[in-house]
This record gives C-alpha cells, structure tokens and sequence, in this order.
C-alpha cells in the first residue's frame, strides 16, 4: 500500500510550531489569506454600517454632543465587528491555528479603528477647522470674494480665544487667582507639563510659534 | 517570529525613519508647505514598507502568516502612525488652547497680556497666509477669494457641514 501522502512530503517546513508538507503549507497559507480577506471585509461592512447610523442619528435625532455619539456608535460597533468575526467567519476558522484567528480579529478590529479615527480627522476639519470655515463663508458669500475685514467680522478671533479661556478654566485645564487686584491666569500641573513639551516640541521641529 | 510582532517592528521601524527625515528636514529648512511634504513623506516610507515587509516575510522564518499577511498588517499598523502623526502635528501646531498652555507656561500672565502676546489679528493673518502658501487663497489687494482647489475644498467644506446640520462651526 502507497502512502500517498508521505510522497508528497518531500520537504519540510516549520509553521504554527509543527513541521509541514510543501502542499499542508501551501494550503494553509490559501486558507491565510482568505481569512486574511475576510477580516478586510467585516472591517469595511462594520464601517459601513457605523457610517449608516452616524448619517441615521444626524439626521433624527436632534444631536447636540456629536463628538461623543460617534465615539459611544464605535463602541457598539467595535464588539459587533468581534462577534461577525468570530460567527460568520466560522468555518473558515477552523482551518487555520486559534493565534492566527485572534491575530486576524485583532488586525478586523484596528482597520475599522483606522477607518473610524479617519473619519473623525473628517468630521474635526469640517466641523471645527478654522480654515475649513473660512472657506465655507467665501463660497457663500456673494461674490466668492471676502475682505480681511469680512473675514474678522465673521470670525472674531479675540471672541474665540477669550471663550478657549473660558473653557480651559471650565475644565479644570488652568486657573485664574486674583494677585495684587489683578486677576491671574496660570497652568494647572498636567497642563503646564503639556504647555511646556508642546514648547520644546516645536523648538526641536522647527515649527515656528504657529496656533 | 510572531506575525504580530514582525508587523509591529516594520512599521515601527518605517515610522521612526519618517520621524528622522522629518527631524532632519525641518531643522535644516522647513518646507513651505508643511502638511504636504509630511504627507510625501508617508507616502514614499509606506511604499518602502510594504517592499520591506514582503521581503523579510520571505527571508525570516514566521511561525504563521503569509506574504500578504504581513503586508496587510504591516501597512495598518504604519497607516495608523500616520494618521496619528498628523493630529500631533495639527494639535502642536494649529490648537488654539496649546498655543495658551505655551504661552501660560512661560509665565503667570492676566488675560490682557496673554490677548497682546497672542495677538488675534496675528493669529488669523497665520491662518490666511497658510491657506495662501498652500494654494487654497489668492489675496488681491485687501481682498481674498478663492483658487480652483480651494473651491474643491470650500465645496466639502459647505456640503460637509450641511450634512452635519452643524451650522458654520469652526
């Protein structure tokens, strides 16, 4: 009786801790690579889908706090991506050792935190960019065209940096003591850690005194 | 080795080269325009990554994973690092509130004087001029409008914050 099998055996290699034929290779890796894809593919579904209820909520709900619907959506949306991973990929799963799956569930699980934090660097520059703004007043504005003057009136900046003020003591972020009848801003500990590397940061890179 | 920590040292080592070039470059001349050299940057280190993670794949021996694998992995992991890198730098050098924090932490100061050493006008001329720099503007006289790509961008800019139902924003 021919082994078949062991003709085929002719060399050896080392995977998943165990020694292989040149073929039980070759289909491991297919089956790899399948699995591989499929992960790309719940990624880019489960994307989808977060995409759909961020338009849905958008666009019923009255939202006031954008920043954390989006965020508490990933986090509904993140185990879902797990558990589509886990069930519907199934018996592709059992071809393929249990570290490989969890590494193509981890690998799932941080395209769709790319895709997300993408889309939020999206929604940042259209929602909060000051250039983006700009932009958006000139293409309304009559003829196209804005004056230095159109632009400050639109966008006071001396307001903005009070109300960044504002916020920062709001937060926590800095404090203001009354010293000598003068009322005194200064950094709270972990804000002046950040002032303070942010300062340094710049310097080494070059970057000039920007904001 | 482990697919995961191969993936991890590629594109760790990818992103370290970027943080020299970028180093190194700036120090020496800073671009004009910063955000698209950075990107340019990313570009041509992901092409090199991807070379690299599909060679050494080949060469070292993996406990699991093909090729692909690899570069997949490889390539999520640098393109995470880029993006990250590029809220770094927009946080560093854009935000208003780290710009505060700076000028805070050389030293104690009322509003007035922080409103004079942070000059408004001076904030919003930086702005105008980047957006010059960058092909977004064109300033005649006292007048800005807009250049063909900046009304692309106007365009995102109007649909997006309809979309958004976010009013004007910024």
């Amino acid at each position: 009786m021919i082994d078949y099998d062991s003709l085929l055996m002719v060399d050896f290699y080392y995977t998943n801790n165990q020694f292989v034929s040149k073929y039980q290779l070759s289909t491991l890796r297919n089956k790899e690579r399948i699995l591989m894809l499929s992960s790309l593919v719940a990624a880019l579904l489960v994307s989808m889908l977060y995409l759909l209820l961020v338009v849905l909520s958008f666009h019923f709900l009255k939202v006031k706090r954008p920043l954390l619907v989006m965020g508490f959506l990933f986090l509904i949306c993140l185990p879902l991506l797990l558990v589509l991973h886990h069930y519907y990929f199934a018996p592709l799963h059992l071809a393929v050792p249990v570290s490989f799956q969890m590494q193509t569930a981890l690998l799932s699980a941080l395209l769709f935190s790319f895709f997300y934090y993408g889309y939020m660097q999206i929604y940042g520059l259209i929602d909060f960019s000051i250039s983006f703004r700009i932009l958006f007043h000139m293409i309304t504005s009559e003829n196209g065209t804005l004056s230095i003057g159109d632009i400050k009136a639109i966008y006071p900046m001396d307001e903005v940096i009070l109300r960044k003020i504002e916020l920062a003591v709001k937060y926590g972020l800095i404090k203001e003591e009354v010293v000598g009848g003068e009322r005194i801003l200064s950094n709270k500990n972990i804000w002046n850690v950040v002032g303070r590397g942010s300062e340094k940061a710049k310097n080494f890179l070059n970057w000039g005194p920007g904001g | 080795m482990n697919i995961f920590l191969f993936s991890l040292l590629i594109s760790g080592g990818a992103f370290l080269t970027f943080v020299l070039i970028h180093v190194v470059s700036f120090r020496i001349s800073p671009p004009k325009e910063r955000l698209v050299f950075l990107n340019r940057v990313h570009m041509v280190v992901l092409f090199f990554t991807f070379i690299l993670a599909y060679f050494l794949s080949r060469k070292t021996v993996l406990t699991e994973g093909s090729e692909l694998v690899h570069l997949l992995e490889a390539s999520t992991f640098y393109l995470i690092f880029w993006f990250f890198s590029l809220a770094f730098y927009g946080l560093i050098d854009h935000s208003i509130r780290i710009r505060i924090a700076i000028e805070l932490a050389r030293k104690k100061q009322s509003r007035q004087e922080l409103m004079q050493k942070y000059a408004p006008d001076a904030a919003m001329g930086n702005r105008l001029d980047k957006m010059i720099d960058g092909g977004y503007l064109l300033k005649v006289g006292e007048i800005y409008s807009l250049t063909p790509k900046g009304l692309w961008f106007a365009r995102i800019a109007k649909s997006g914050k309809a979309f958004y139902n976010s009013g004007a924003g910024g």
